[in-house]
């Protein structure tokens, strides 16, 4: 064995030994087993969902609308995943790995390591990288449990689900290596964890920012799309006036007597022509308004981590088109109110369908790519102050 | 292979920080080290000393330095598999065990498993920390903990270990148990080099001493070669209003003649002097106790004749070899005024 790998190795049963030695990750690790125990005990058969022997029949899905299998694919993928790993894992490993780096470099206990024959720019990386073992050892954990959970309730042996220890882990990863700087920055693992914490809001504020006015953007883009429907269709009523009163050599009246907003022959036939124009007029110039908005935050989204668009590329990766349309076609409300008018409505399945081919429309190579080009520069600037400093 | 284990010539560190003039930590070290022997480097507080191990350490940068640690450039990653170090207040994690901070350490050193499991038995048999080998680091004493970091230091057989500090908050049976235990690593044939305050232990243990001031080594050698020509011969007679005209009459008459005024003898508002006697010896009267500079007994057979000539009873007479303490003092004392010199390596406006 290489001297490189046996200073890795060791660093790595370091850190699972520094992280063992503190209660948090066993806490993490019991809340872990405890979610994946609440979902064992929840079930779908015909008459609708179980939770142990009681029928939770306020939910109304069955398992005709919803197989077994996605169901509990669909819980992984909008509990698990996101609601648990995504966050409440997710903080608690930043409380736990915040102090890695400002306990690591602090006095007296910097010295040895840099004394060791090991350069500094390996040295730093593979401390950062020995901070994802907390993660890695929860996430890697709780997805083997779904898996088995998957498997044996909902008859779904899916190894994919298991790409969730990767997943988390890179998004995690976001996030401890802004924490990873702050602390080499600040020496101090409160500042750091509060400043990341800043920096995660400001993130979570951007991609709400993101998700409402893409959806906003989607509302007003159906709207547009319904009214030009009753745009045309009042078109074609106008020409069938026009062609009919041609044809019975009627007339319309004198241009004099026309109402001031009707300007052509058109709408003279059909007066509520100009009014559904201008109704139209009004919803293209309102999606053309939300999509500079929205490309404005897009745009500011660009150099950032893209947290949540990671952790949704499991959703890509474990359902299939038809699990889409099966989970599309399980609520009862076929139209639904705009945030526009609550009068209007637009179909459900299909805003819900634009709005994930929206999200989806960002390749998983973007969302990576601009993802880790931000890692990488932020333990670029690490390691940059990491091999310079006097300890 | 060369016979020196550290070879330095003039390191020097500034410390600098924005918008701030840098702060000057070593000003042109140089120091020998030779193969197989104990070094052992002091000085007062801010000399530099903890910096300069840190630079040979690659810990810190050095400003300037040119040298080599074991026959490579300062720096050289690689030469630090051959080096054990137990820097100043250390801190090991406390989730650690004894056994599992040497297995680390030498994992670090890159260092062999089935070798590291082999001598982590044997340091903790050497540093006597055996029985305490499986309990955590947080439930050792400071002294535990020292025991430990000298037995990580010795984990990679190291050809030279930088020991700063080692007797850092060790009771006295702890420090002579790692006094022995230097020793035993000088007898495998190991460059010790050791950075203490605690004089009586260097001069106990170290071949040559080096002292640092200001960031420069004020002197360096062994602690025969530093203390030559500084040996003395000192003799006390009874106390008496008498005593100190007792002992100048004892003196030859050209010395009394050549005797400096007390003004300038620094013996000031005291009863003394000091002189030559006619071989060139220095002396030096004070109160009733006569210093004569010299090895050579034979020239304080006719001072001790007069003396009891006179009636003078010799209640002492010894022959006094400089310690590493005097010498220490010497060097950290100003010579025209007597104060010893602030801490730092920044030289003073006016002394």
């Amino acid at each position: 064995m290489s001297t490189a790998i046996r200073q890795t190795w060791a660093m790595m049963v370091d850190a699972y030994r520094e992280l063992a030695a503190g209660r948090l990750f066993w806490i993490t690790l019991a809340l872990s087993g405890l979610i994946v125990a609440i979902f064992a005990c929840l079930g779908i058969d015909k008459q609708g969902i179980t939770f142990l022997w009681f029928h939770l029949s306020f939910i109304p899905i069955t398992s005709e609308t919803l197989a077994p299998d996605l169901f509990y694919k669909q819980m992984f993928l909008s509990f698990g995943v996101p609601l648990w790993l995504g966050w409440v894992a997710s903080i608690l490993a930043l409380v736990s790995t915040a102090g890695i780096i400002p306990n690591f470099i602090a006095n007296g206990s910097i010295d040895l390591s840099l004394a060791k024959p090991i350069g500094r720019v390996r040295l730093f990386l593979t401390r950062y990288l020995s901070g994802l073992v907390f993660v890695a050892l929860q996430v890697g954990a709780f997805s083997f449990a779904c898996f088995m959970l998957i498997g044996i309730r909902g008859g779904d042996w899916q190894p994919r689900v298991l790409l969730a220890i990767p997943v988390v882990v890179l998004f995690f990863s976001y996030l401890y290596c802004v924490c990873a700087f702050l602390g080499l920055v600040t020496r101090s693992a409160i500042a750091a964890l509060l400043l990341t914490a800043l920096f995660w809001l400001m993130i979570i504020i951007l991609n709400r920012g993101d998700e409402t006015l893409g959806a906003l953007k989607v509302q007003s883009e159906l709207v547009a799309e319904r009214r030009q429907a009753r745009v045309e269709n009042a078109e074609l009523m106008a020409q069938n006036r026009l062609k009919l009163m041609a044809e019975n050599g009627d007339e319309l009246p004198p241009r004099e007597e026309w109402a001031p907003d009707i300007k052509t022959e058109e709408e003279a036939a059909n007066p509520l022509l100009p009014s559904l124009r201008q109704s139209r007029d009004k919803s293209l110039s309102t999606t053309k308004s939300l999509e500079a908005w929205h490309r404005g935050i897009v745009m500011a989204k660009f150099p950032l981590p893209k947290t949540i668009e990671t952790l949704q590329i499991l959703d890509r990766i474990l359902l299939s088109k038809a699990d889409y349309d099966a989970l599309m076609n399980t609520g009862e409300d076929k139209e639904i109110p705009t945030a526009f008018s609550k009068d209007e409505k637009i179909d459900q399945g299909e805003y819900q369908r634009r709005v994930v081919a929206e999200q989806q429309g960002r390749s998983i190579a973007s969302v990576l790519g601009t993802s880790i080009g931000f890692e990488c520069v932020m333990l670029g600037m690490c390691c940059f102050i990491f091999a310079r400093r006097d300890f | 292979m060369s016979d020196l284990a550290i070879d330095l010539t003039g390191v020097s560190k500034n410390y600098t920080r924005r918008f701030k003039k840098p702060t000057p930590a070593l000003r042109g070290v140089d120091m020998q080290v030779r193969r197989g022997e104990v070094f052992g480097l002091l000085g007062p507080n801010g000399a530099g000393k903890s910096t300069l191990v840190k630079i040979l350490m690659t810990v810190i940068r050095p400003t300037r330095c040119q040298g080599s640690l074991l026959g490579h450039r300062v720096g050289h990653k690689g030469t630090l598999a051959r080096v054990g170090y137990l820097p100043e207040h250390h801190s090991f994690p406390g989730y650690l065990t004894g056994a599992q901070v040497i297995d680390f350490f030498g994992a670090m050193s890159g260092v062999p498993r089935r070798e590291r499991r082999q001598r982590a038995g044997e340091l903790l048999e050497l540093v006597g920390m055996s029985e305490w080998s499986k309990r955590r680091l947080k439930s050792y004493s400071k002294g535990m903990r020292q025991r430990i970091g000298i037995a990580q230091a010795l984990v990679n057989d190291p050809e030279l270990v930088l020991l700063d500090e080692p007797t850092d908050g060790v009771d006295p049976v702890g420090r002579r148990d790692i006094r022995n235990v230097i020793e035993r690593i000088k007898d495998e044939g190991r460059t010790v080099f050791i950075n203490s305050h605690l004089l009586t232990e260097l001069e106990a243990v170290s071949d040559r001493v080096a002292i640092l001031v200001k960031g420069v080594v004020a002197q360096q050698g062994t602690i025969d070669e530093l203390t030559a020509g500084q040996h003395r011969y000192e003799l006390v007679v009874g106390q008496s209003d008498s005593a100190a005209d007792l002992l100048r009459h004892a003196l030859p008459e050209s010395t009394r003649q050549l005797a400096l005024p007390e003004s300038e003898s620094g013996l000031a508002r005291r009863v003394g002097f000091k002189g030559l006697l006619p071989s060139g010896e220095a002396v030096e009267l004070d109160h009733n106790t006569l210093r004569v500079m010299t090895e050579d007994p034979k020239l304080i057979q006719p001072i001790i004749d007069r003396v009891r000539a006179s009636g003078g009873v010799i209640t002492t007479l010894r022959a006094v070899r400089p310690s590493l303490e005097d010498l220490f003092m010497q060097a950290v004392t100003d010579p025209t005024t007597g104060a010893t010199l602030k801490p730092g390596a920044e030289e003073g406006k006016k002394r």
